[in-house]
């Protein structure tokens, strides 16, 4: 187990590498000169290029790092990424990293609510859908798992503030003040991605209620609940959990999308303001931040994964 | 397979409303957006500050703007932007996509490795973040936005064409080729390009709604087509201010890209239907919560004396009765009348195919769709089993009668321990506590020569004979007066099966169990039947004592197939003893 953990991890970490090379190449897709585009921007966008002197620009180019031949460029930023230093943004001055570890909470606190509200939909849809395949209850639950996953969140975030916050007035559209305010901003988030785990746990609960241990607990006499629960349930939800990636990336990438729409404080929508304000620094630590979150999540779920079925373990134990 | 799929999804159409509703829409809208110079005379850009936030009219049928735009000609017109970007990422990430695969699959080595790590080192991020970073950086615009969302999108891509094309790489015809000395190229685009056009076109199909989403996301945000000229996603970001004193500013363009996705996501889902499609049953008739028909008092206490035949076949004619099944209307059992009595061993021999197995569940209630029983009757400690809902077979299963499978590798659930696996059936039918629970546990695997530390152990730890002694364990925990025992030494080792038919054989004249012996192998069969019957395609061919079958078989198949039995002078001494 230990053995199987530290080699995902040593993967993880080398996925890391990967993608810190990706995140630094993503600053040369800016057009033109990014030091004069981003002194346009931040000094006065009406500004035409000749009030911006050739000092000031070098001076941006050697704060961004650009003056340098690209490979030592990146050994200098990886350098200060190891030490936990993830740039200072242009507009406010502040470190990257700290205004990210201040937003991350808001954020997280979204992710597992929409989680919560995706388990409330997906397991019974899921479920009923294996139950009653091929029956009217199964095309009724594919149908609502296929609107979920069609509307695109924006809008159905849109509709819902529509509905509940201007109409009826029940729930604060916008913003962050008290519990009340999480739920609609949840909802929007969590319908998109049930449909994916509805989808998945309908068609593995199906192949795992054909297979022969089914039948043999049957044949025990079980009762229902039992047969369904404790036996069918538990294999059906590895293939679930393998495909947890989907589920944790559109989790992330909504989340972005859910926060502008709600106004709501988390790194999402310290992102958006960012691009607004052409604050690249803030952009790529972003991405950096995010994709580390990822992929950390990706390994929380191998590993816990291993819990849940133990054929698995024993061959890490055999095969290391 | 391209030509199957368009077969299927045509077929699947015609009985489809809601797919040709879909299809209908969707149809509409694209003609609409195609043909929008000539449907509205209105310039989507054309700002008219004293015809703002209009309602709906005949002028302007979804209202105007804030600027006094007309929102029908901007969503036709936007719709041809949001429509075309589709397609360019559409085809962009296909192009790459498939050149990446296939160059990755059939060039293998240090290009192979390369282009993985790339797709790896993307798939590592989440999509859309990754996404909205390169339109950011990009600056927006249609180009940018392309370009943000094709780069996120080919890797899986490039993944599953790198699996289909190591596939084909192997293929005879392939290797034929290379042989012979064609040149890479023309491998590659006459033998595995073309093979490959199925699995992408349902790829594009599964991910077409997803890319459209992630399209129109990033121009709610922003980062696609620049404000004056519309686009479905920006024109619902600029109506949201507005949304309470004009609604149809956001319900206009959300509309138009819900049922776009809609349909699209409808399809593919048709389509997985069509590519996956097999069809699996889960258990009968679990999910009629019927009321009980209350259990005869032989089946409750299946004691001595009772007369009654603890199973009886009588006439039963299994069909196949889904007609959605390949084999629809194939009859499976024809007419078998069979019964085992208490402390009896009747032994069904068959070749595969014969229906022996499928008598075997009926005993059990446990035939599933598509199967069906059309004729005759089982009777249960002589009550009629006909009108048993889930709960009467519920009552009788692991507790009166007991059910040992063919393949112990499969009969056991993979994430649950021994212990639980064996207890729960005292469990959920005698209620007894824990402790009387575990001790019976430990004393039934003794019985069957299991050291007790099996009991925290998964399947998997255990070898296929012990696997199997479990299975047997689960069937007698509750001492049942009946046990069938479908094939349950075929997968065994010959000395671990001499064991197992030993233990059956001690159990039966111990407990008097009644034991229906499933299997093929005649020569296991005789050791331990007191009576044979010959199945064969679905009738009894023969029927007697082991040592009438054996020693003066009389049908011509009884004959075959003892002549059949290697060493068969040693195996009739055998039985009679001799």
């Amino acid at each position: 187990m230990l053995r199987y953990a530290l080699k995902r991890a040593a993967a993880a970490v080398a996925v890391l590498f990967g993608i810190t090379v990706v995140v630094f190449l993503l600053l040369r897709l800016i057009p033109g000169d990014p030091a004069t585009a981003v002194l346009l921007t931040m000094t006065n966008p009406g500004a035409g290029s000749a009030e911006i002197t050739m000092a000031d620009i070098e001076q941006l180019r050697a704060e961004l790092g650009l003056a340098d031949p690209l490979p030592v460029q990146y050994a200098a930023w990886l350098g200060e990424i190891l030490q936990g230093n993830l740039g200072t943004s242009l507009r406010s001055r502040q470190p990257i990293l700290g205004e990210l570890v201040l937003r991350i909470p808001g954020t997280l606190i979204l992710a597992g609510a929409a989680l919560v509200v995706m388990f409330a939909i997906a397991l019974p849809s899921g479920i009923i859908g294996a139950l009653y395949a091929g029956r009217p209850a199964d095309h009724a639950t594919r149908m609502v798992s296929l609107v979920g996953e069609s509307l695109p969140n924006f809008f159905l975030g849109v509709l819902l503030i529509y509905l509940f916050a201007i109409q009826l007035d029940w729930l604060p559209a916008i913003g962050r003040q008290g519990p009340e305010s999480l739920i609609l901003p949840a909802l929007t988030l969590g319908t998109g991605i049930a449909a994916t785990t509805s989808r998945l746990l309908r068609a593995s609960l199906l192949d795992t209620l054909s297979q022969p241990y089914i039948l043999m607990a049957e044949a025990k006499g079980l009762p229902r609940g039992r047969l369904l629960f404790r036996h069918a349930l538990r294999p059906a939800f590895v293939p679930v959990l393998t495909s947890s990636s989907l589920v944790a990336g559109g989790l992330l990438g909504g989340a972005v999308v859910v926060e502008t729409v709600f106004a709501w404080p988390g790194v999402g929508r310290y992102m958006i303001e960012a691009i607004g304000g052409r604050d690249y620094p803030v952009i790529q630590g972003f991405t950096l931040f995010m994709a580390a979150l990822f992929v950390t999540l990706n390994f929380l779920v191998d590993i816990l994964y291993r819990f849940l079925d133990p054929r698995v373990r024993v061959e890490d134990a055999r095969h290391g | 397979m391209a030509e199957r799929l368009t077969r299927n999804l045509v077929a699947a159409l015609r009985r489809d409303v809601i797919g040709l509703v879909l299809l209908a829409l969707v149809g509409t809208l694209l003609a609409l957006c195609l043909m929008a110079p000539w449907i509205t005379s209105a310039d989507p850009t054309q700002t008219d500050f004293a015809n703002m936030l209009l309602p709906p009219s005949l002028a302007h049928p979804l209202g105007t703007d804030d600027f006094g735009r007309d929102v029908f000609a901007r969503l036709l017109y936007g719709g041809q932007a949001s429509l075309a970007i589709a397609v360019v990422a559409v085809l962009v990430v296909t192009a790459i996509g498939v050149t990446v695969g296939i160059a990755a699959g059939y060039f293998g080595g240090a290009v192979d490795i390369v282009l993985t790590k790339v797709i790896d080192v993307l798939l590592a991020f989440p999509r859309l973040v990754l996404a909205i970073a390169v339109a950011a950086l990009m600056g927006g615009g249609m180009v940018p936005l392309i370009i943000a969302v094709s780069a996120v999108a080919w890797p899986p891509y490039a993944r599953i064409i790198r699996a289909f094309t190591l596939q084909i790489r192997q293929e005879g015809y392939v290797l034929a080729a290379r042989t012979m000395g064609t040149p890479a190229w023309k491998v590659l685009v006459h033998h595995v390009a073309l093979n490959l056009i199925g699995p992408i076109l349902v790829l594009a199909m599964l991910d077409l709604g997803n890319l459209i989403l992630s399209i129109s996301a990033l121009s709610f945000l922003g980062l696609g087509v620049a404000p004056p000229q519309p686009e479905w996603g920006a024109m619902l970001n600029e109506g949201r201010a507005m949304m309470e004193l004009a609604p149809w500013l956001v319900l206009a363009p959300g509309a138009a890209i819900f049922i776009v996705v809609l349909a699209a996501n409808y399809f593919a889902d048709v389509v997985r239907d069509s590519t996956e499609g097999r069809p699996v049953h889960g258990p009968r008739d679990w999910l009629r919560v019927g009321r009980r028909r209350g259990l005869p008092d032989a089946a409750a206490e299946p004691t001595v004396g009772t007369g009654h035949p603890l199973v009886a076949f009588d006439g039963v004619t299994v069909d196949v009765t889904d007609p959605r099944s390949p084999y629809f209307g194939r009859r499976i059992l024809d007419g078998v009348s069979l019964t085992v009595r208490r402390g009896e061993c009747v032994g069904l021999i068959g070749e595969s195919g014969s229906g022996k197995s499928t008598l075997a569940s009926l005993a059990l209630g446990l035939t599933r769709s598509p199967l069906a029983l059309t004729a005759g009757s089982v009777d249960l400690f002589g009550a009629n089993t006909r009108d048993w809902r889930w709960d009467d077979w519920r009552d009788v299963r692991g507790r009166a009668v007991a059910l040992v499978n063919q393949d112990p590798l499969s009969a056991l659930n993979p994430v649950l321990k021994i212990r639980e696996q064996i207890g729960e059936v005292m469990a959920v039918h005698s209620g007894a506590s824990r402790t009387v629970i575990d001790d019976r546990v430990r004393e039934v695997l003794n019985e069957v020569h299991l050291p007790p530390r099996v009991l925290d152990q998964y399947p998997h730890e255990l070898s296929g004979g012990m696997r199997q002694r479990v299975v047997i364990a689960m069937g007698l925990v509750n001492r049942p007066s009946l046990l069938i025992a479908d094939e349950p030494t075929t997968a065994l080792d010959v000395s671990t099966q001499i064991r197992i038919l030993d233990l059956l054989r001690e159990l039966q004249s111990r407990y008097g169990l009644g034991l229906l012996f499933v299997s093929h192998d005649l020569r296991v069969v005789a050791q331990v039947a007191d009576r044979v019957a010959i199945l064969k395609g679905g009738r009894v061919t023969d029927q007697g004592t082991t040592e009438k079958i054996f020693t003066a078989p009389r049908e011509p198949y009884t004959r075959a197939l003892m002549a059949a039995i290697p060493g068969q002078r040693r195996l009739q001494d055998r039985v009679t003893g001799t």
